[in-house]
């Protein structure tokens, strides 16, 4: 099954663009969708996810027009919002019930043994009955995916999972995602390269509405390799450097700003050639739409 | 000036959110809409006390100020708990700031916008006499008239609450302390009312009512129209202290604040539990998930559906506010029950289920607060606690997510109706009532009631989707509920136009719902469909996802519009408009409709065209021959009828005027006379006909008249059904016939309705001199021979006034002939139903031999509870009136019990319809008031006052009819009792008049010149008659009446006024009283008397000395009710009472002593220990303020 995404567009009506003609193919496996904060990630999954209307374009799930109809998708669909709040006093194991039934695991021992190994397999099992009202960050993702898991979805979209957690519970949760079998369609928002790169098999990078790139990100970093390449200057040497080459990124290392810059060779001695990574196919593609914009 | 940042900040955060404007426009709304419908009319605001009258201002902010105490709480209970639910506490309370600085500062902000917010009630009230549909009865505009009560009653109570609220939530840091607060303040208001019916804890409600209504309430009890039109509610008294108490309050709960605020402690409420840590350290297991079967079809949507019903149902019962909620309720449904049924003074009704649900019934104003909230809440929920993502995403269609959360709150709603159900229940139990109807309750509570509510329901639900914003929802509903007033006042009264507006109506044992089943079940088939309009429009139109707007809620909508939903709503639709059709086919083509303005339009136009004929010469009736057929199970009867008409007059009669019944059920089909006549001219719109006859009827001339007419009940009506001819307690009156001349009782009465009528002010009564007043029919003033025969069912007794000649059945009817054997009043009641018989005799010795009477009780089964107090009754009165007054004319008495659509008795020749509501189902204790006796004694009074004697129709006649039945009942009572079980019956009298006067519409009059104001006539009639006797002694009372009845009894054409009246009383007058006599029944004499100190030393010989302070005024008031103090000297009683025996206070001490205005101090001896003691105990003058004269009495030690 494919998820196809054509020409969407969605305007709000205070004036922002926030899909401006996006077209994807998506296949089974895990596909990243990568952008800064405002890209538009949030919105288009939403439309995916049959809770907001586009202005025009279509999705298509296989043979089921997602935006027609509505009620298949869901039955597909396995969803995970950016942000969602949980009711006070109902502990993860009555709401996590309460969600299957509402998805339709009516059969009672069905949906207990289904709730039990999915406590057990977002390791929650052991707090169970508490509240979720106090979990921490952690478990409360956690709990976002087991839900998101209920009835074995087809079609799985968790939005900025990993936003706010800790290294450790961040890397629970990625591993956690790797194991969802192969023959679902993962779409993984998120504005961290590192989740894409550790996951994904296909990605797209989008800013402001538009797609900017779609690859598998092994390949799109073999496209980079060898034209990073990478300097530390002075700070006051910073705004020069820019405007002479095409730095893509910069961060401070020993209170001196490092900068790396795509160039086809080496851009002068001084610059020293390095291992491209995703992040650089990241920052190249907004840098150049950026630049493009600026031109324009 | 660290504290006025805090309030700069306050204020600016209050002001920059939508809640505070739309507090501000709610509490505008509801004050200017309160104060421009007829809520005022219910407040007090009757006839000449008009609707902007200060007090009546006062009243309506102090109800306001309680109902809106929740956005008080709102307001002032938050500031505090804000910082820690936005977790700004610790950055508020880190910066270097002094408590008084950020609690002050918090305070003064919040408590400006609440003033902000309630200033709305100030601009509502006074804008709202010059909307459009204000109603007509106001005077001319008084700004102070409305800020006064909004600084003494709204600010006041806003300081002493807000600073409740403030203190519970700074100092708790819950929401769920201020809600609990808010409650014990209710619950104590609450009390209040209860405490404020009760004689002996009245005076302690002034001092400490927190809310001022009920203080406010008794210091204008008694207020005259005129002192209500203009003096404001002064603070002064027990207001005054009871503000200072209450400010004192305020005061302290801001030290206690203060006091109790702690900066290092923030965050950690009183009740905090621990959060226990849960490690998540164990490695993920590698666990399969296992495959389950998904079921999307309706299977799952129908399993889903009572899920969420559940689900719901569990989270609004468990929710604080709903416990809350419930528990006040409770505490007044207990309250409420202590004093449930009260009728007449201190007696009270059997716990009998009806009684029961008719106290308990103004509950479901709790249950509407409920439903209006939690629907908001409901629909909100997903979205407030942000899990409506989730939830959207899962595969259920719109239509189950509602369905559910519909379900849940019905669901709430027949928990609440069970819950009232049960206290009903333990409420009659506890009462000693065992005889519980289980069916009535499921009828008036879950058919009734229940219907209603979730009608509403519904609409919360529709109005909470459409306008997607929870308050707005909120507010939207209120105005709902308040916009049935307004529409009524602007005419739109049809029921079909007032959504969910639907009653089953009034209970009767007799005749159960009756007929009003029908109508009522049409109009719930009617508002059920578009219930389901409305619902399947939520269904379609609920936000789901991130799309709010309404435009694009509309385009998703005409996906969503799937079959079943479709036909649903074309369902509901139909539904809607087929029953609406049906209705509307029933109340307005197959009966007439008319609003009341309608009515009025044409009572106005009535007297237009026809008072010319008011005083034209007109036959009298002086035979009547009645046939009547009732068919109870159909509603209908056929009648007909002869009467023989007699030109009494000396003047020749040209013309016939006939006036039929205008009641559209009745049609006269045919009539007829003995001499040639012709209709010269016929008002059908007001059934008024003029005959001209051929050779006109010379004086002394007979001719007779036959006519034949029938009631027909068609389809059913929207309100005002007839309550006539029903199943079971038919009862109506020869007015159902025809009757000759103007009715001059269907004339508009009040100026302001006829002026809106461009009529003149109404006609007085005419003067006792004017010789018209001798010749008008107007209540029976002749006499007539009289034979009926009535036939109804075989289940059924038919009865009407006469003595039965002849009882047969035929087929399945069953006839009855009645006869009288002596002329009688023209006044007569035909009833059927299916009654028992209590039958029984009393022989009376009269000078001319011993008279046996015959007496009878048809009552409905089950009502024995008091049928022997009023056998014993008609036989005391008959022979006290027999041997005072003059022979009884009958040899028969009954008395026919009727359904309790009106709570009367009414007396008739030989036979007295009385009430089911009133007398029948009493519970008379020992000490209360034996009502039954006392009703039944003056109705039997009334066969001599209104039967023997017929007073002119003049002023004052209210008092020859009503004041001397109301003396002659009280004799007989006393004679069976004693003189302080009257008392109870003589403060309640005291109460109708004090309160009486108080709404006069148009001019108080002396007693003597009463006109039809029962205030006057029943209320003062019995005080002022019973001081005549008390002062000149019953026997030379009795003389007087019995010279009464043997100079005027039975006259044709001739009949006394109060003239001839008053002067028989100053004939057994002695002159030193004459003066007396002119002050009961000739002027409007107030008093004053109250005790102001009582006490007592004991005496060496055992008996006791007590020296009684008090002080008395008399005052002489004028129609208006303003009043001025004049001099007097008068004998008045003295009175000490002891501690009785048996608990009961026995009245030792009853002497007159001289009184004349100003202060005085009496010493008595008594023999026993006193307990209370003062001037006039039993109150037998017109008091202002009845309920001081008498003090406890303190022992003087030592001196």
């Amino acid at each position: 099954m494919k998820l196809v995404i054509s020409d969407l567009y969605k305007t709000y009506t205070n004036g922002v663009q926030a899909l401006k003609g996006i077209n994807l193919n998506i296949s089974t496996g895990m596909f990243g969708l990568l952008g800064p904060n405002g890209a538009g990630k949030s919105s288009l999954m939403r439309t995916i996810a049959t809770l907001q209307e586009p202005d025009t374009g279509s999705i298509h799930l296989g043979d089921i027009n997602v935006l027609k109809d509505k009620q298949t998708v869901r039955s597909l669909l396995g969803y995970l919002p950016q942000e969602f709040g949980v009711y006070p006093k109902v502990s993860a194991e009555s709401l996590l019930n309460h969600l299957a039934a509402l998805k339709g695991v009516i059969n009672r021992k069905e949906r207990k043994e289904l709730v039990a190994s999915l406590l057990h397999k977002t390791n929650l099992y052991d707090a169970r009955k508490k509240n979720l009202s106090g979990y921490s960050g952690g478990m409360k993702q956690r709990f976002g995916i087991a839900q998101a898991l209920i009835a074995s979805p087809k079609l799985i979209i968790v939005d900025e999972p990993t936003a706010g957690l800790d290294p450790a519970e961040r890397n629970r949760f990625l591993n956690l995602l790797a194991e969802i079998g192969e023959n679902t369609i993962v779409i993984l928002s998120t504005h961290i390269v590192e989740d894409v790169k550790e996951l994904c098999t296909d990605m797209a990078i989008i800013n402001q509405g538009e797609v900017l790139m779609t690859k598998d990100p092994y390949e799109a970093i073999a496209e980079i390799e060898d034209k990073i390449w990478e300097k530390r200057v002075e700070k006051n040497a910073l705004a020069a450097h820019k405007a002479r080459y095409e730095v893509i990124s910069e961060r401070m290392l020993g209170g001196r700003p490092m900068i790396r810059v795509y160039h086809d060779d080496m851009p002068s001695p001084e610059f020293r050639k390095t291992h491209a990574d995703l992040e650089d196919v990241y920052f190249t593609c907004i840098h150049r739409k950026q630049s493009y914009q600026k031109a324009s | 000036m660290k504290w006025f940042q805090i309030f700069k900040f306050e204020l600016s955060y209050r002001l920059k959110r939508p809640v505070t404007y739309i507090y501000f426009i709610l509490v505008f709304a509801v004050t200017l809409i309160a104060l421009s419908s007829n809520i005022p009319g219910r407040l007090g605001a009757q006839n000449l006390v008009k609707y902007n009258a200060p007090t009546i201002i006062a009243i309506t902010m102090a109800v306001l100020s309680i109902l809106f105490m929740v956005i008080t709480s709102a307001i002032m209970g938050v500031p505090i708990l804000r910082d820690k639910e936005h977790n700004m506490s610790s950055l508020m309370y880190v910066n270097p700031m002094r408590q008084i600085d950020y609690l002050g500062g918090r305070f003064i902000g919040s408590f400006t916008i609440l003033i902000f917010i309630y200033s709305g009630c100030l601009f509502g009230a006074i804008i709202s006499p010059f909307v459009p549909w204000a109603p007509e009865n106001m005077q001319a505009f008084n700004a102070w008239h409305y800020i006064h009560p909004f600084i003494t009653i709204i600010l006041s109570n806003l300081f002493f609450t807000g600073a409740l609220f403030f203190m519970s939530g700074a100092l708790s840091k819950k929401t769920l302390f201020v809600y609990t607060q808010g409650i014990i303040i209710l619950a104590l208001y609450e009390m209040m009312d209860g405490m404020a019916n009760n004689v002996e804890t009245k005076s302690l409600v002034s001092l400490i009512d927190p809310l001022l209504l009920h203080a406010v309430l008794i210091k204008t009890e008694y207020w005259s129209a005129a002192e209500q039109n203009t003096q404001v509610v002064a603070m002064t008294g027990p207001i005054l202290i009871n503000r200072i108490i209450w400010f004192t309050v305020g005061v302290l709960s801001l030290i206690a604040t203060y006091a109790g605020f702690k900066f290092n402690t923030v965050g950690k409420a009183i009740l905090k539990k621990k959060v226990k840590k849960t490690s998540s350290a164990h490695p993920p297991k590698t666990v399969g998930i296992p495959l389950v079967h998904q079921v999307i079809s309706l299977k799952s949507y129908v399993f889903n559906t009572l899920r969420q019903m559940f689900f719901y149902y569990k989270m609004v019962v468990k929710d604080i506010p709903f416990i809350a909620i419930m528990i006040t309720a409770s505490s007044i449904l207990v309250l409420l029950s202590l004093d449930m049924g009260r009728e007449f003074g201190n007696a009270h009704t059997y716990a009998t289920s009806f009684t029961v649900i008719e106290a308990i019934d103004g509950f479901n104003i709790f249950f509407i607060i409920i439903l209006i909230f939690y629907s908001g809440e409901l629909i909100w929920k997903e979205r407030n606690v942000k899990a409506n993502l989730i939830q959207d995403a899962v595969p259920l269609p719109n239509a189950v997510n509602l369905a559910g959360k519909f379900l849940a709150m019905v669901a709430v709603l027949v928990t609440l109706t069970a819950f009232l159900m049960l206290s009903g229940i333990l409420i009659q139990l506890a009462h000693g009532f065992h005889q519980i109807n289980v069916a009535l309750y499921i009828n008036s509570l879950f058919i009734d009631m229940l219907s209603k509510l979730v009608l509403f329901t519904v609409l919360a639900f529709f109005v909470q989707v459409m306008v997607n914003h929870k308050f707005l929802g909120f507010a939207l509903m209120i105005l709902f509920f308040m916009s049935t007033l307004v529409l009524n006042t602007l005419g739109i009264e049809h029921g079909l136009l007032h959504y969910g507006q639907n009653n089953l109506g009034i209970y009767s044992e007799m005749n159960g719902f009756g007929h009003f089943f029908e109508a009522f079940s049409w109009f719930n088939i009617y508002w059920f469909g578009l219930a389901i309009v409305l619902f399947s429009l939520s269904v379609l139109f609920a936000v789901r996802g991130t799309e709010v707007l309404l435009k694009l809620r509309i385009k998703q909508a005409a996906g969503r519009a799937s079959r079943p939903i479709l036909i649903l709503g074309t369902a509901g639709l139909l539904t809607f408009a087929l029953s609406g059709c049906y209705i509307y086919y029933n109340t307005n083509v197959l009966n007439s409709y008319a609003t009341s303005n309608d009515q009025k339009q044409l009572q106005a136009n009535y007297e237009k065209d026809l008072k010319q004929f008011h005083y034209a010469q007109q036959p009298h009736i002086t035979d009547v021959n009645m046939s009547v057929d009732i068919y109870p199970q159909t509603r209908d009867y056929d009648a007909e009828g002869t009467y023989i008409l007699t030109n009494h007059s000396d003047q020749v009669i040209s013309e016939l005027h006939l006036s039929y019944n205008r009641d559209y059920r009745i049609s006269v089909e045919e009539v007829s006379f003995s001499q040639p006549a012709t209709l010269k001219q016929a008002f059908d719109q007001y059934q008024f006909y003029i005959y001209a006859l051929e050779s006109p009827l010379q004086p002394g001339d007979t001719m007779t008249m036959h006519f034949r007419s029938v009631f027909r009940t068609e389809g059913f009506v929207y309100r005002g059904s007839s309550t006539r001819v029903v199943f079971n307690g038919t009862f109506f009156d020869n007015a159902h016939f025809p009757l000759l001349g103007y009715d001059v009782d269907f004339e508009l009465v009040t100026d302001n309705q006829r002026a809106k009528y461009d009529l003149p002010p109404r006609e007085r009564m005419l003067d006792r001199d004017d010789p018209r007043s001798q010749r008008t029919e107007l209540f029976g003033g002749n006499n007539i021979n009289f034979e009926i025969t009535v036939s109804t069912d075989t289940s059924q007794i038919a009865l009407a006034p006469g003595y039965l000649q002849k009882e047969w059945t035929e087929g399945d009817r069953k006839h009855f002939h009645y006869a009288m054997d002596v002329p009688m009043e023209h006044q007569y009641s035909i009833m059927s139903a299916d009654y028992e018989v209590l039958r029984d005799k009393v022989s009376i010795p009269l000078d001319s031999g011993t008279k046996e009477v015959d007496l009878e009780i048809y009552y409905h089964e089950g009502h024995e509870y008091n049928v022997h107090r009023m056998m014993n009754a008609m036989k005391k009165s008959l022979r006290y009136y027999s041997e005072q007054f003059s022979p009884y004319q009958y040899r028969q008495m009954r008395i026919l019990e009727f359904p309790r659509y009106g709570k009367f008795a009414q007396s008739f020749p030989n036979t007295v319809p009385f009430s089911e509501g009133i007398g029948f189902m009493m519970n008379i204790g020992e000490d209360d008031v034996d009502i039954p006796f006392f009703v039944t004694a003056h109705e039997l009074g009334h066969q001599w006052w209104g039967d023997q004697v017929v007073g002119a129709a003049a002023k004052g006649m209210g008092m020859i009819i009503e004041s001397l039945t109301h003396y002659s009942a009280a004799m007989v009572t006393r004679r069976e009792y004693d003189e302080e079980h009257l008392h109870q019956i003589m403060l309640y009298e005291l109460n109708r008049y004090l309160s009486g006067r108080k709404q006069e519409a148009i001019q108080e009059r002396p007693l003597a010149l009463v006109e039809d104001q029962q205030y006057i006539h029943y209320g003062k009639g019995l005080i002022n008659m019973y001081a005549l006797q008390d002062y000149v002694s019953e026997d030379s009372v009795n003389m007087a009446l019995r010279r009464l009845a043997n100079d005027w009894s039975r006259l044709e054409d001739k009949h006394p006024t109060t003239q001839d009246v008053i002067q028989y009383f100053r004939e057994v007058t002695p002159d030193s009283l004459q003066c007396l006599v002119t002050d009961l029944f000739e002027k409007i004499i107030l008093f004053e008397n109250k005790a102001n100190e009582v006490t007592y030393t004991a005496l060496p010989n055992g008996s006791f000395e007590v020296t009684i302070d008090l002080s008395a005024a008399k005052y002489e008031s004028d129609g208006s009710g303003a009043s001025q103090e004049i001099d007097f000297k008068q004998w008045i009683d003295i009175g000490v009472y002891t501690e009785g025996t048996n608990g009961k206070e026995q009245l030792i001490y009853l002497e007159k002593h001289p009184i004349h205005e100003g202060a005085h101090t009496i010493k008595v001896i008594v023999p026993e220990k006193p307990s209370r003691a003062g001037i006039d105990p039993l109150n037998k003058l017109i008091d202002r303020s009845p309920l001081d004269n008498v003090l406890k009495a303190k022992e003087l030690v030592g001196s």
